[in-house]
């Protein structure tokens, strides 16, 4: 239960002010802080404090819905999830939905999503959909909800104190995947509408703007035959070149892996739902049902650290792993 | 320094992460495609026949294949089992006016999506089951649109 992490002193005295200098993930979400133009997660244990400018948490693969081994009940362990935001002393601006909030993207399980998120004491929420969120009715619900203030198919960004939050949206319209590898493959995929709207969007911003993206499906190939990876991401990456920081937060494969590669730094989160095989570990994707009920919270994520400094080439072990 | 640290942090994360894992899924390895691969050792040997035939026969011909078939267990000729991410048989061949069942299996929810949207099964959550009725010739491709790696063919004739 407690092997917190000490990473928040590392966000004193940083020179390289445009990288993400460290992160710690801590169980049912992260919190990110911005400090004096560098991003900072931190641990979201209870109590747990922060210096920096504003936070914001990423929640995902809540899953509301699901009712099989290993949780019967994921509905409380995303109420966990809140409570512990709630927790936390220094209250984050907004928490981002990085997607897969439901099940089977039916009206009563958005319901009761909605219904947990309405006790969290940050009321801004940002989502992006995941496939589960779509696949029914291609995003018609979704839209319906969380369509608000958005583009296109519900892609947006927005502004908040200096950095730029960019919510890409890689589940719709999937194709069928025909081999292995990149082309035709299953992946996600953004689609040349989205592709063109993230051009313009960042072409009048500075280059020393921080950006955070945030999308369901990873924006970098971790395993391809499970369809873990977007089919364009590397042409929404090129238009994000130029900028000093890049962050990228992704959801769906519920377990923590990440990736920097030049400027960009990958990440993605665990589930408040259940876990999933590491790649190629299983024949299939999907949870991770023997996971003992003792066990289950730890595997949702608590308290897995660490960090990330820009000058080391690749801070993770990802596709290598397949 | 810090990187190396945290490097360590991160495997043994993950490491926890796989250990967990291991316990959880003992069964069969990480996918060999199913169907007749699993007939290797237990080969007969050719014994009585012709020396001059044997290697020809070696490997393939194998008279029994003992319980070789663990694969799902699909009652009835036209029935397809969505299992461990796979539509099994992936092809299957049928003459016109057939029904064909699709029966989730899977702790996860699939889709049958034929590609040019002749049909479309909607959510099929576990022990779902999808029928259509193929009542012209052709080949139907067919995908999970939740997991669009996963695909499968009927052969209508």
């Amino acid at each position: 239960m407690s092997d917190e992490v000490k990473n928040e002193q590392e966000s004193n005295g940083i020179e390289r002010r445009s990288f993400l200098k460290c992160m710690a993930w801590a169980g049912t979400g992260l919190v990110w802080v911005m400090n004096a133009g560098v991003l900072t997660s931190c641990s979201l244990l209870p109590g747990a404090k922060r210096k920096g400018v504003f936070s914001f948490v990423q929640i995902s693969d809540s899953h509301i819905g699901f009712n099989k081994e290993p949780n019967q009940d994921v509905t409380k362990t995303f109420q966990e999830a809140v409570n512990r935001i709630n927790a936390l002393e220094d209250q984050p601006a907004f928490l981002i939905h990085t997607g897969d909030i439901t099940q089977l993207s039916t009206p009563d399980q958005f319901d009761t999503a909605t219904q947990v998120l309405k006790s969290a004491k940050a009321s801004q929420v940002y989502y992006v959909p995941g496939e589960h969120d779509v696949f029914s009715d291609d995003g018609k619900i979704y839209l319906e909800r969380y369509g608000k203030g958005t583009q296109g198919q519900g892609w947006q960004s927005f502004d908040y104190q200096g950095v730029h939050f960019i919510g890409l949206i890689n589940v719709l319209n999937l194709k069928q995947g025909t081999g292995t590898g990149l082309g035709g493959s299953g992946f996600g995929q953004l689609g040349s509408d989205q592709l063109q709207w993230l051009e313009k969007d960042v072409k009048g911003l500075s280059s020393s703007t921080p950006i955070v993206v945030y999308a369901h499906i990873p924006l970098w190939t971790i395993y391809p035959e499970w369809g873990w990876g977007t089919e364009d991401s590397a042409q929404a990456l090129s238009y994000l070149k130029r900028f000093g920081s890049i962050t990228v937060l992704n959801g769906h494969i519920h377990q923590i892996l990440q990736k920097v590669e030049g400027n960009v730094t990958f990440h993605t989160a665990r589930s408040t739902a259940f876990p999933q095989p590491a790649p190629g570990t299983a024949p299939a994707p999907g949870p991770m049902k023997d996971v003992p009920a003792d066990k289950l919270r730890s595997v949702l994520g608590l308290r897995e650290v660490t960090y990330v400094s820009n000058d080391s080439p690749l801070a993770i072990v990802d596709s290598a792993l397949g | 320094m810090i990187s190396h640290l945290n490097r360590k942090l991160l495997l043994v994360s993950l490491m926890s992460v796989l250990t967990l894992f291991l316990g959880a899924c003992g069964q069969s390895g990480p996918d060999s495609s199913g169907s007749s691969e699993a007939q290797s050792d237990t080969a007969p040997n050719g014994s009585a026949n012709s020396n001059a035939d044997m290697s020809k026969m070696d490997m393939r011909a194998k008279p029994s294949p003992g319980a070789a078939k663990e694969m799902p267990t699909s009652s009835s000729p036209n029935e397809i089992v969505v299992e461990n991410f796979s539509f099994q048989p992936g092809t299957i061949t049928v003459k016109a006016g057939t029904t064909v069942t699709w029966v989730n299996h899977d702790d996860e929810p699939h889709t049958v999506n034929e590609n040019n949207k002749t049909f479309k099964s909607g959510t099929l959550d576990t022990d779902a089951k999808f029928s259509y009725k193929f009542t012209s010739p052709g080949d139907y491709s067919y995908f999970c649109s939740l997991h669009p790696r996963m695909t499968g063919q009927v052969i209508v004739k």
